[in-house]
């Protein structure tokens, strides 16, 4: 893909996403399943950068781009991931009273519940690369765990998560 | 070395002994040491590789988890929750098993909030 179909996938994710990894499926069926210039492990590389370091969780776009097309791709998925902030500016201003209206209200609710069903979708083949032993799978489910239960900072569930692995490593227990 | 001398070291202690062989004694006391502390030390790459294999199972269960974090404030009264399930249930079954592009689903979406009635609270 050129930077700029590239970068007009990263911004229909970022435009139609209301929360941060809300944009992923979007992301994943353009990149991963119709052009195949990005895997699962990748796109699941770049969740894991953007929560073990600061900023927001939408950032793992430009690690995206970063994996699809080096530096320009990162520069690239910067710019798609400001553009609808920058976008928003203007249309807060003229239509700013009706995005108060009820009706409109309920349409972005329904967008963002359905985005919640497509990124557990999303989550599937995620999980079917990353999950593919014991170690992993007790780490994915532990990690839903303690986020539900205790809601701890993911940047020490990354490190934890990888801690344990290297040191199941370390004592031959698993083979990664 | 011989073939019979890198199975008995084994990988990273073998590696360590022929990517030095002018620094390196592969004989005798110095080499037995040498040996040891290639075992006791994996590659950076190995490491990496271990520990990233950890990070993207935790990556697995933070976006799993991402999915109630979008869904949860809109899981509210008795309406509330049975829009979520359904909108939620009806936009996964769409992607997997209809294979709808995401971004039809969520114009779908879109469409099918502007019929919706308010929820009950």
């Amino acid at each position: 893909v050129n930077i700029f179909l590239l970068y007009l996938i990263l911004l229909k994710g970022t435009v139609t996403a209301f929360a941060g990894l809300a944009s992923l499926p979007v992301i994943q069926a353009a990149l991963v399943f119709q052009y195949h210039v990005l895997t699962d492990q990748q796109l699941n590389e770049a969740v894991v950068i953007t929560r073990s370091t600061p900023g927001p969780v939408g950032l793992y776009v430009v690690a995206v781009g970063y994996f699809v097309a080096g530096i320009a791709g990162a520069i690239t998925g910067w710019a798609a991931m400001a553009t609808p902030v920058l976008l928003i500016i203007p249309l807060v201003h003229y239509v700013g009273r009706k995005l108060e209206n009820s009706r409109v209200k309920i349409i972005l609710q329904t967008i963002v519940i359905a985005s919640a069903g497509l990124l557990l979708a999303a989550v599937i083949p995620l999980a079917h690369d990353a999950l593919t032993d014991w170690l992993t799978v007790i780490l994915g489910l532990l990690t839903v765990l303690l986020l539900l239960v205790w809601e701890i900072d993911t940047l020490w569930i990354v490190v934890g998560a990888a801690a344990a692995s290297l040191a199941a490593s370390a004592l031959g227990v698993i083979h990664p | 070395l011989s073939a019979a001398r890198k199975t008995a070291l084994g990988a990273n202690s073998y590696q360590a002994l022929t990517c030095f062989p002018e620094t390196v004694v592969n004989t005798g006391f110095p080499a037995a040491m040498a040996a040891l502390n290639a075992g006791a030390n994996p590659s950076p790459i190995a490491s990496k590789r271990a520990a990233m294999h950890g990070a993207v199972a935790a990556a697995v269960g933070i976006t799993t988890k991402t999915c109630w974090t979008i869904a949860h404030p809109y899981f509210k009264g008795r309406d509330g929750q049975i829009r979520v399930v359904l909108i939620a249930a009806v936009a996964f079954a769409l992607y997997v098993f209809a294979h709808i592009p995401p971004i039809w689903v969520l114009i779908l979406a879109a469409g099918v909030g502007a019929f919706l009635p308010e929820p009950r609270p």
